[in-house]
């Protein structure tokens, strides 16, 4: 380890940093009173001026060729790049928008910060991967904070559950990951994506391969290891929902990114068909779970299945088309679904989450704004124009076409006109004229910032993508 | 590549024999006669006294989880200290940042109460 | 440096981002600024259409810009004859259904505001995109609004009849999502950079094999087909009609569906040619299931916005029938038809609307003897009922009769049972006239009142335009001919007889020859 290596996970240990000081800095506060009523919002701008200081050291590293550190384990190069600015991204906005909900439930902030802020940086870890010891390090390092996350509501049965469910299988399928690296490694000799792309061509690597996809795929909710995600989902409290739904996806895909199209492409034959196949069942599963839920978290849950489902178009099309569709969905992804919940989280419902569809009755009459970002979040989420979740579906679609997978963008065409049916209905329902009584709505300077960024963020990613398009195409531009 | 460990596998195969034979033997000529006192969990004569389920104040595990961290932490330090002249001013520096992380930690908890036992 | 085109789109966007800030208790504020939009809109839309110069088969006022330049999209905007006058017609309807709406929708009148001007920077967005992509973000981007206008101000089964209605357009729309990424794809067949460009795209023909040309063409011609409807793809279409506040079922009607007819005129045939000369007889024979299909169905509705609405779609089967005959003739006067249509469906609705809002009744025999009480209402009536029998002297003459001339040569067998679907026009529209406003006067529709103020200031003006293409349609032929002649040569090129020479009316503009 050399000043070098140090100075290339400068974005990593900022977060770190950042997060240690966001547990210290409550724990002095607060002592021992865990939910203690009467804390400022000092952790969320400690952890706000982490994910800034992450922002700013990448942005002033040139974007030039790839480096790599740490013994040939660490990566920083255009993929990096864009993965860490979508988890950063998501850290940012899921600090943004929490605090309101943090304050009303009386939710630990220091925990949530550092957990939220080590999280991300797994998510980056895992973007930033050479090597399959690393990529196992960073999904650990992503997931376990997660589990934590979602048991954070002590005083909450349903917090605990999702808790407890999410870390015995998540624990489960990291067994799988880790076996799969073993077998990998016995079948090539080597745990360095770099190298395995020159790996015989053996029964015991598709074996270790195998189990690997397991393990990213439960991360990601690919089906069939979605199931645990509509439980957890739900009984998390909701800023960990919003979270988890969007980092879990960018460090699982930045894995399976690192796996297939860069480290593995002679695989590609075999595994496409494989992955293709996975796809198409999570889009028309989760989609299809997605149009009988009257719980907006579950409803989110399966819809991020469903996208999970899309996202993976773009790695079993492989290549820079699909490896560039995936970085600009993951963008997206994050953009929409943290804006969607964050205006859920401005809601209350005497004392409870308010997570019904009906609970968002008469939005627009209270909270004008909040409604119409909901809206487009929906209208996104749904792949519409003019709005950023089109021009990421138009990318996948070219990527799956362009490699002869008709019937991949086909099923994915399908299934988004399906997904709209729920998806609208959330957004005609924050529209419409009635009012639920027993809901209330929280006005926040700091979630009102979050929530303007990530429709900005929505509508700018839609209708002026120029600037996005041009990153993540060179971000690719490695792959052949 | 592999027959490197053909010895390993011998070595396996004649220990899982040997457990068997011995084993097997032991079934099939030793006799049995259980009777109260042989089947109690502890055999050697000591009545078990009230139901093994006991509880245990939830405080107890959180202390002993927090000690198996930093007790585990210590597997570390020996290596180090074994080695710190060859480390030098490096090895010190890393394991001083090390020990501050841990050190971190500690101050967490000790803010938090965790370990106090009231 | 944005032009015209893009002032057109950017008007109502600026005017909806105007209301959008307006206090929402400022009702009148916000439905002046809405009308005031769109007057705006109207008087550029009608700037261009006066300056736009006829006998050139090109674009004009032509925009171009990259967009996302890493895949080839391009923000290119422009207009030739099939577009200029729909343009017109969007600009033209827009005030007058805020007007109307004025009288309609009392109850989140902001929202409704903003959600119309979206609409109809995506209609004219429609009409005037010139890359594929384009064209699809302004297709989907005026569905949206449209759903929300149906699903939030709409009647008792509005939130069914909006997702049916939306669900239907997608499911169709999302597969020429997939044909227009595929048509890029080919479009590098040569060995170019692919592009989603239109006229590029028309510069040598596509590089796909014939049977994937057939079915990219159905992909196409499928979601165009749900929008306009064509029979059997129509049944999303009567509640939607029915649930829609009738204002918004003039848009629907009026502009929506031709957006629908333009698609087929702009992208199927010039990018499918021989895929389009395949299917001619097929949609044609459709188009005369419609006209028959929708002209019964109305004859036996007992709610009168049913009973437009299955006519409305009658009407658009002479529109198909007309663009599929690949006549030239028969073209102009399907473009001819789509402003009629535009026009006189949109006064039937709105007539429909004043009504239901005058007594809340839907259904034809809850009236009876208006016209005795409301004879204003009636005799404009009269007029836009027969202008769409097509009565010589109203603008629905020219159209169909262009129509019925041009299939005549062209598909005489689809022409003759299409001419039917005149007489069952006559049938269904007098009833529902009669019904209405003849006979005895019910007692209990004494106190209908007549037209007011704001009325006469909606129904005048289309009734002018009603008679001013009934009596001189120069002007629209004139800016049509030269893009339909290039756009059948091109079909025509496929292979078969090249089209018929330009209707004697039409023929003094000449014109270019360059394909559009």
């Amino acid at each position: 380890m050399t000043w070098a290596d140090l100075s290339l996970i400068a974005p990593e240990l900022a977060l770190a940093a950042a997060a240690c000081a966001a547990l210290l800095q409550d724990a002095w506060a607060t002592g021992p009173a865990l939910e203690s009523r009467s804390r400022g919002p000092a952790a969320a701008w400690i952890a706000l001026g982490g994910v800034c200081a992450a922002l700013l050291l990448l942005g002033v590293r040139p974007a030039g060729a790839a480096q790599v550190g740490f013994a040939g384990m660490y990566v920083r190069d255009g993929i990096t790049r864009v993965v860490d600015l979508a988890a950063l991204a998501a850290a940012g906005l899921g600090v943004m928008l929490s605090p309101p909900y943090l304050e009303r439930f009386r939710l630990p902030a220091g925990e949530y910060h550092a957990l939220l802020l080590l999280s991300t940086a797994g998510a980056m870890l895992m973007g930033a991967s050479r090597n399959l010891v690393l990529l196992f390090l960073g999904l650990e390092m992503l997931s376990f904070p997660l589990y934590v996350l979602a048991a954070l509501a002590r005083r909450s049965r349903r917090s605990q559950e999702a808790g407890l469910k999410y870390l015995l299988l998540g624990a489960f399928a990291t067994a799988f990951f880790v076996y799969g690296v073993a077998l990998v490694y016995g079948a090539s000799g080597t745990a360095d994506l770099s190298r395995l792309g020159r790996a015989p061509d053996v029964p015991l690597l598709h074996a270790g391969v195998a189990f690997l996809v397991i393990g990213l795929g439960f991360e990601a909710a690919l089906v069939p290891f979605h199931a645990w995600a509509p439980d957890v989902y739900e009984g998390a409290p909701m800023p960990a929902t919003a979270f988890m739904s969007v980092i879990a996806k960018v460090g699982a895909f930045a894995g399976l990114l690192r796996l297939f199209p860069q480290a593995l492409p002679q695989l590609a034959p075999a595994w496409g068909q494989m992955l293709a196949a996975i796809a198409v069942a999570t889009m028309i599963l989760g989609n299809l779970a997605a149009l009988a839920q009257s719980n907006v978290k579950r409803l989110l849950a399966y819809s991020g299945v469903a996208h999970a489902g899309y996202i993976l178009i773009g790695i079993a099309s492989g290549g820079p088309a699909g490896s560039s569709a995936v970085l600009y969905y993951l963008l997206v992804y994050v953009a929409m679904n943290l804006g969607a919940f964050g205006v859920l989280l401005l809601l209350e419902r005497r004392g409870e989450e308010a997570d019904r569809v009906e609970d968002l009755a008469g939005l627009l009459g209270r909270a004008p704004w909040a409604a119409v970002v909901l809206a487009a979040c929906m209208v996104s989420l749904a792949g519409l124009p003019p709005t950023a979740g089109f021009i990421a579906k138009l990318y996948l679609f070219r990527a799956a076409l362009q490699d002869h997978r008709v019937a991949l963008a086909l099923v994915g065409a399908l299934t988004s006109v399906v997904s709209v049916y729920y998806y609208l209905r959330v957004a005609s329902v924050a529209l419409s004229a009635g009012a639920a009584d027993a809901v209330a709505v929280r006005h926040s300077r700091f979630a009102g910032v979050g929530l303007a960024l990530a429709a900005a963020g929505v509508l700018w990613l839609g209708i002026v993508p120029g600037a996005i398009t041009a990153l993540v195409q060179q971000a690719v531009q490695a792959l052949r | 590549m592999l027959s490197g460990y053909a010895p390993v596998l011998v070595h396996l195969v004649l220990a899982v024999l040997l457990a068997a034979a011995v084993l097997g033997l032991h079934m099939l000529v030793g006799g049995r006669r259980p009777t109260v006192e042989k089947v109690l969990p502890y055999e050697s004569g000591v009545w078990p006294i009230g139901s093994a389920r006991e509880r245990v104040p939830v405080r107890y595990y959180l202390v002993a989880m927090l000690f198996i961290l930093f007790d585990v932490e210590i597997v570390f330090v020996y290596p180090w200290a074994v080695l710190v002249r060859e480390l030098g001013a490096r090895g010190i520096g890393e394991m001083f940042t090390f020990l501050a992380l841990l050190a971190i930690g500690y101050l967490y908890l000790l803010k938090r109460r965790a370990l106090e036992w009231e | 440096m944005p032009g015209i085109l893009t002032a057109l789109v950017a008007v109502p966007l600026i005017g909806a981002a105007g209301v959008a800030l307006l206090p929402a208790g400022r009702v009148r504020a916000v439905r002046a600024v809405g009308l005031v939009t769109t007057l705006a809109a109207l008087a550029l839309a009608a700037w261009v259409w006066a300056r736009f110069a006829p006998g050139t088969s090109g674009l004009e006022f032509e925009e171009r810009a990259a967009w996302v330049p890493a895949v080839g999209i391009a923000y290119h905007l422009g207009l030739d004859g099939l577009s200029v006058s729909l343009v017109a017609l969007t600009a033209f309807l827009f005030p007058l259904a805020l007007a109307a709406a004025a009288g309609q929708v009392r109850d989140r009148v902001k929202a409704f505001v903003v959600t119309a001007l979206l609409l109809e920077a995506g209609l004219l967005g429609t009409f005037m995109a010139q890359d594929l992509v384009l064209f699809y973000v302004f297709w989907e981007a005026m569905l949206v609004p449209m759903y929300f206008l149906i699903a939030l101000w709409g009647g008792a089964g509005r939130a069914g009849a909006a997702i049916k209605f939306f669900l239907y357009t997608m499911a169709g729309s999302i597969l020429m999502l997939v044909a227009i990424v595929a048509v890029y794809l080919g479009s590098a067949a040569g060995g170019g950079a692919p592009t989603f460009d239109l006229p590029s795209l028309l510069r040598e023909p596509l590089g796909v094999a014939p049977g994937v040309q057939a079915v990219l063409f159905a992909a196409f011609a499928v979601a165009f087909a749900i929008k306009m409807p064509v029979w059997p793809l129509h049944t999303w279409l009567p509640d939607a009609y029915a649930e829609a506040p009738p204002v918004v079922t003039v848009l629907l009607a009026s502009l929506m569906a031709k957006a629908g007819a333009y698609g087929l005129l702009r992208f199927c045939l010039p990018l499918f040619p021989e895929a389009s000369r395949a299917f001619g007889p097929l949609l044609s024979a459709l188009a005369v299931v419609g006209i028959l299909y929708g002209g019964a169905v109305a004859w036996a509705q007992g709610d009168m916005r049913r009973l437009l609405a299955y006519g409305s779609m009658s009407h658009m089967g002479f529109i198909l029938l007309g663009i599929f005959a690949f006549d030239v003739p028969a073209v102009q006067g399907s473009l001819i038809q789509m402003v009629n249509h535009g026009v006189s469906t949109g006064a039937l609705f709105l007539l429909a609307g004043y009504l239901l809002e005058r007594t809340g009744r839907a259904r034809t025999d809850a009236y009876g003897g208006v016209a005795a009480t409301a004879p204003a209402l009636a005799a404009a009536a009269l007029i836009v009922v027969l202008s769409s029998l097509a009565l010589p002297g109203t603008n629905g003459f020219i159209g169909e009769f262009l129509i019925l001339v041009g299939t005549f040569q062209a598909r005489p067998a689809a022409a003759v049972p299409a001419t039917l679907g005149t007489v069952a026009a006559a049938a269904y529209l007098l009833a529902f006239v009669g019904r209405v406003f003849h006979g005895p006067l019910r007692d209990d529709l004494r106190a209908l009142p007549d037209l007011r103020a704001r009325e006469y200031a909606v129904l005048v003006p289309l009734i002018l335009v009603i008679f001013w293409v009934g009596l001189y349609p120069q002007p629209l032929l004139v800016r049509s001919e030269a893009t339909v002649t290039a756009v059948l040569r091109r079909v025509a090129a496929a292979h078969g007889p090249a089209p018929r020479a330009a209707p004697a009316v039409g023929s003094r503009a000449g014109g270019g020859e360059r394909t559009p």
